[in-house]
């Protein structure tokens, strides 16, 4: 009741009819036992954004689905309250009526293209409705001009790259000229500069007139489109529902990725209560023999007879030494992938060399190697397949020929850290995403490897699960070096104590974080954007003298304060 | 004063033949997986006169055909089997793809008898079923090879009963590792049913 | 690892033609040709056979593993069936040429037997290989939505043939992510049960993840109106004449062949040799 006289206060005076409008919705899986959404309100007119944001699990999802007919057409359970589009109730509208009027991009893109091209895919839509054939295809014309892509028409969908995916799902949708424009996490697997785009993109066609409802839980890049509405949820209900300027007070640092102003002016206010600390990452200093060395290492890909191979890796030279924890960044396709998986021999090196504790992967297996390197995916789906967990982590010692009661002990250790205990004997592939990625990674722990590489650690995660997930990884005893590939600059600001900038196949900066990311000139071409966390931490550079976490430089920031206003007392 | 909607789901296994988007999309999935692990073991030569290969890959459209039924059985063995033959460029057999088919079809017969494959009774029962595919199918395959190109009932058997032993085998070990593999994960997608 | 079809890209009259005549054609032919075990029948269908092959421009490097494939087979159905098993043994007084040891015995049906065979497999492939290679693996749904597939049927053709270079990439991965935890897949020892077990590792993810994926594209597809009602195919073409003579002369040559097959003259009843 009360979050409906709010909903009502928010719409903005002088406004038409709302185009969509939900009273006191909820939603229970049918066995679920609980509500996956709880009386949630809201209303947005056309041309307005509504921003969703929350943690994993919060019914994001959930929500779009009530929008867009797949609740109660294809999930079972119980749903009360109502939902309106433009007035008709939208629980009561034919299946094919929703689609035209209602387009969704889904949470991995890559699903969503179900035909062989990309014009074909646009195609798809209008022709489920059964139209015209010359009508469909001044659609599918007018779909990819919206979107700049008129060149990708003949392209494969399986070839796209991430941001690709992206335009050519949202074009499929824009084929069916619908008003209400859902898209569930449009940003997970981008690229930062190929994640601005998207975000402009929405902002334009908000602008053209559609209502946009964008689940994010990257606030922090979602908020530079401004968005008329924010809706924050936790646990199924709705936390906080009104504008920007009011979710500054409301939202959770914690949950969602806030600007890092935000962020700090939260930890200050809570300090002084928690007096919670933060770890600073050690400072790079490269000791003893490196684990890993490169020289000089160039690598293609076998190309089709007839047409040359392209150099994906060129010249590449590198020492990793214990103690170092190395954030890889750069643009998709620049090769970060291709250069590591030399490190553990599954790709070895066309000429240079590639050296794991001194000798050359040429002549080790890749099971040899795996003492020494492991390698975390990024998808845990593809490797998880035993019936228990605790059967997964023992499939690499095993298959190290390691002694039974050392690969239970070692089990045992990785189970422990990656906080799995509890699930030990349920199947993997029963878990949930967040817990899967940590039974991928407990399964490369349990071969005990003294260097840890892990490719975007944390995409498709929410930040809560990733800075905890994080934060477990960097504190692990035992594990001399770290290497993790990452989109995220604020990521590598928080846990690297060494940047390897990558394009085009070459590390075109090695360096400490400090060092690496104050040139903006070359991160712009490497495809990163700088984030409010870099600014902050550029700006506070001269004092702070290293780059923190927006946390730590909220607590930095008032110890000094304390320190001067001590020393002010004093003088 | 919460308006309560009621909520159907249309639950298409209430039917074994019927033919909704579910349906399509894992007839789909059954035959690429199928297509590619052929074309993948193309290189496992079943010892034997005849040059046919290993195929664990069979797996596919007979647990296809169990957990999803008879119509997305048969289309995952014909259609993969075109697909397999399509990657490795060995032309088009229109009898070995329909036998294909046929083997995943009577596979799929198996769901008149169970919904899940979360026990051991239901699993060996689809197992059954596989086995029995195999027989019609592969049997089809070869014994229509006397029509097709006339060879003899003998060569027939010399070529059916190596294939079947094969790949009896792949269903015996395969077919209970993706059943448990699949029910674990049933939960967490849509098929909550 | 490149999951590639056999497509071949060249401008020739079959690349040209609507799948569906070449489905048609294909079925055509098989099932007239299988009605006859005699050369003199049989060779008119391979000429057949070859012309429509001639047309599509294709090249020997580009099919030789196709044709490999086949003249292995016929090599062992011929070895198999009519030398050693006596075929066309049934038929008349045999002429013996050769009288073998252990009382096998070369005679003049058995090689004409034999030709009929390799005949029969040669025109089977002369029209069967073409269809994959000058198809574009697009094509095929709609091809066979215009030979009265259903909808949906012909949906789950190109959606399936869509999938392939997808779950090839992730087999590339899952391999990837099990070698890196020392799985290896050369050298596996033990019979052939501890063999398929050891391939869990591969197939499990592999499948499994597929079908994980496949509750996203059933939404995809339900969210854009699929299974709505009819659906139009904007890539279907309007017949050209030349798939229409293709159709007409497949139905001709069907209706011809069974009609001489059943005057007397199929596989049953005619098994001719020279002299005999
Ligand atoms: N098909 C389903 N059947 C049963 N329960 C489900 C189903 N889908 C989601 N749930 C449950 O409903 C709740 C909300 O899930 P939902 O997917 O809407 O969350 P979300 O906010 O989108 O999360 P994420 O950020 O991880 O995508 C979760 O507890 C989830 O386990
Ligand atoms: N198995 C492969 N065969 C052929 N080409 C490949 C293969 N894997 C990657 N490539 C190509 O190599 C290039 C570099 O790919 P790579 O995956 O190393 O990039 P990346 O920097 O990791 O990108 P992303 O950020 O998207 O993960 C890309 O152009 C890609 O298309
Ligand atoms: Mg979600
Ligand atoms: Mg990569």
């Amino acid at each position: 009741m009360e979050q409906r006289e709010q909903a009502q206060e928010n719409i903005p005076p002088g406004t038409l009819q709302p185009v969509l409008e939900v009273r006191e919705l909820s939603f229970e899986y049918s066995g679920a036992g609980v509500r996956a959404i709880d009386s949630v309100s809201f209303s947005v007119p056309a041309g307005a954004i509504l921003l969703v944001a929350g943690p994993s699990g919060c019914g994001k999802s959930t929500l779009l689905r009530c929008l867009n007919g797949l609740i109660p057409h294809s999930y079972k359970g119980n749903l009360w309250g109502e939902a309106l589009l433009l007035g008709e109730d939208i629980f009561k509208l034919e299946r094919a009526e929703l689609a035209r009027r209602v387009g969704t991009v889904l949470q991995d893109p890559s699903h969503q293209l179900v035909a062989s091209t990309v014009g074909a895919d646009v195609a798809f839509g209008p022709e489920n409705l059964g139209l015209p054939v010359p009508e469909i295809l001044g659609r599918v014309d007018r779909s990819l001009a919206l979107l700049h892509i008129e060149a990708l028409r003949e392209r494969d969908t399986h070839a796209l790259s991430g941001g690709e995916h992206q335009k050519a799902a949202i074009a499929g949708v824009m084929a069916l000229d619908p008003q209400v424009l859902l898209l569930d996490e449009p940003l997970a697997n981008l690229d930062p500069q190929s994640a601005w785009e998207a975000l402009q993109l929405f902002r334009r066609l908000a602008d053209m007139g559609r209502t946009v409802v964008l689940v994010e839980h990257r606030v922090e890049d979602a908020l530079k489109i401004a968005p008329e509405q924010v809706m924050l949820m936790d646990a199924g209900r709705m936390t906080y529902y009104g504008d920007v300027e009011g979710m500054r007070e409301a939202a959770d640092y914690h949950a969602v990725k806030l600007p890092a102003e935000w962020v700090m002016d939260k930890v200050r206010a809570e300090h002084a209560a928690t007096q919670e600390d933060y770890q600073p990452t050690p400072a790079w200093r490269p000791t003893g023999e490196p684990v890993v060395s490169y020289r000089d290492v160039r690598f293609s890909y076998p190309s089709d007879p007839g047409i040359p191979a392209r150099e994906i890796v060129k010249g590449v030279s590198l020492d990793v030494y214990a103690g170092d924890r190395i954030a890889v960044l750069g643009p998709n396709g620049s090769g970060k992938s291709t250069m590591l998986r030399q490190m553990i021999g599954l790709l070895k090196p066309q000429s240079g060399v590639v050296t794991v504790e001194g000798m050359p992967t040429t002549k080790r297996t890749v099971a040899q190697l795996a003492h020494t390197v492991g390698y975390v995916f990024q998808n845990p789906g593809h490797m998880l397949f035993a019936p228990k967990v605790r059967e997964e982590l023992a499939f690499g010692p095993q298959n190290l020929r390691r002694s039974k009661g050392q690969i239970d002990a070692d089990v045992e250790m990785a189970l422990r850290i990656t906080n799995l205990v509890p699930q030990a004997d349920r199947p993997p592939l029963a878990l949930s995403f967040g817990q899967q990625k940590r039974v991928a990674l407990a399964s490369v722990l349990s071969m005990r490897p003294r260097v840890l590489v892990m490719d975007e650690p944390t995409a498709g995660q929410d930040y809560a699960n990733y800075t905890r997930f994080m934060d477990e990884i960097m504190s692990l005893p035992d594990i001399e070096g770290v290497i993790f590939i990452t989109h995220d600059l604020d990521l590598a600001i928080a846990y690297a104590n060494r940047v390897w900038l990558v394009r085009d196949g070459t590390i075109v900066k090695d360096g400490p974080p400090e060092e690496v990311l104050s040139d903006l000139e070359l991160l712009r071409q490497c495809g990163l954007r700088p984030t409010t966390l870099l600014e902050v931490n550029l700006a506070l550079f001269e004092r702070t003298g290293k780059f923190l976490r927006a946390e730590a430089l909220a607590i930095w920031d008032l110890g000094v304060r304390t320190a001067d206003l001590q020393s002010t007392r004093t003088a | 004063m919460a308006q309560r909607v009621d909520v159907m789901r249309t639950d298409t296994r209430d039917n074994p033949w019927t033919v909704g988007t579910r349906e399509v999309v894992y007839m789909a999935i059954g035959a690429a997986l199928y297509g590619l692990f052929s074309w993948l073991t193309t290189g496992l030569r079943i010892p034997g006169p005849f040059n046919s290969s290993a195929r664990p890959g069979v797996a596919i459209p007979l647990f296809f055909g169990a957990a999803f039924g008879p119509v997305v059985g048969f289309f995952s063995g014909f259609v993969g089997n075109i697909i397999g033959d399509l990657l490795s460029g060995y032309g088009f057999s229109f009898n070995w793809s329909l036998g294909n088919g046929l083997m995943g079809l009577v596979a799929g017969l198996a769901s008149y008898y169970i919904r899940r494959l979360d026990n051991p009774r239901t699993i060996a029962i689809s197992v059954g079923f596989a086995i029995l595919g195999i027989i019609v199918g592969m049997g089809f395959a070869s014994f229509t090879d006397i029509w097709f190109y006339n060879i003899d009932l003998n060569a027939a058997w010399t070529e059916f009963v190596p294939i079947f032993i094969a790949n009896s085998l792949s269903a015996i070990v395969l077919i209970p590792i993706l059943a448990i593999a699949w029910e674990a994960v049933r939960t967490r997608t849509g098929q909550t049913a | 690892m490149i999951a590639r079809f056999t497509y071949v890209n060249r401008p020739s009259p079959i690349h040209r033609l609507d799948p569906a005549a070449k489905v048609v054609f294909l079925l055509c032919y098989i099932f007239s040709i299988v009605l006859f075990l005699d050369v003199r029948a049989l060779a008119v269908m391979l000429l057949i056979g070859i012309v429509y092959y001639r047309l599509t421009g294709l090249k020997w490097q580009e099919t030789r593993r196709a044709w490999k494939f086949i003249l292995i087979f016929a090599l062992i159905f011929i070895g198999i069936s009519a030398v050693l098993w006596g075929g066309g043994q049934t038929v008349a007084e045999p002429h013996i040429i050769w009288q073998g040891p252990l009382g096998f015995d070369l005679t003049w049906e058995k090689l004409y037997y034999a030709a009929g065979i390799i005949m029969r497999m040669l025109g089977i492939a002369f029209v069967s290989i073409p269809l994959t290679f000058t198809t574009q693996p697009h094509d095929y749904g709609v091809g066979f939505k215009g030979i009265g597939l259903p909808d949906k049927f012909a949906v789950a053709i190109d959606l399936a043939l869509r999938l392939v270079p997808t779950f090839a990439s992730d087999f590339q991965s899952t391999m990837d992510a099990q070698r890196a935890r020392g799985y290896e897949t050369e050298g596996l020892r033990g019979g052939p049960i501890a063999k398929l077990r050891r391939m869990s590792p591969i197939v499990v993810p592999v499948t499994i993840g597929a079908i994980v994926s496949g509750e996203d594209i059933i939404n995809a597809m339900d969210l854009r109106a699929f299974g709505s009602g009819p659906r139009t195919w904007s890539r279907k073409r309007q017949r050209t004449p030349a798939d229409k003579m293709l159709i007409a002369f497949s139905l001709l040559m069907l209706v011809l062949c069974i009609s001489w097959a059943l005057t007397g003259h199929g596989a049953f009843e005619v098994f001719w040799v020279p002299g005999a």
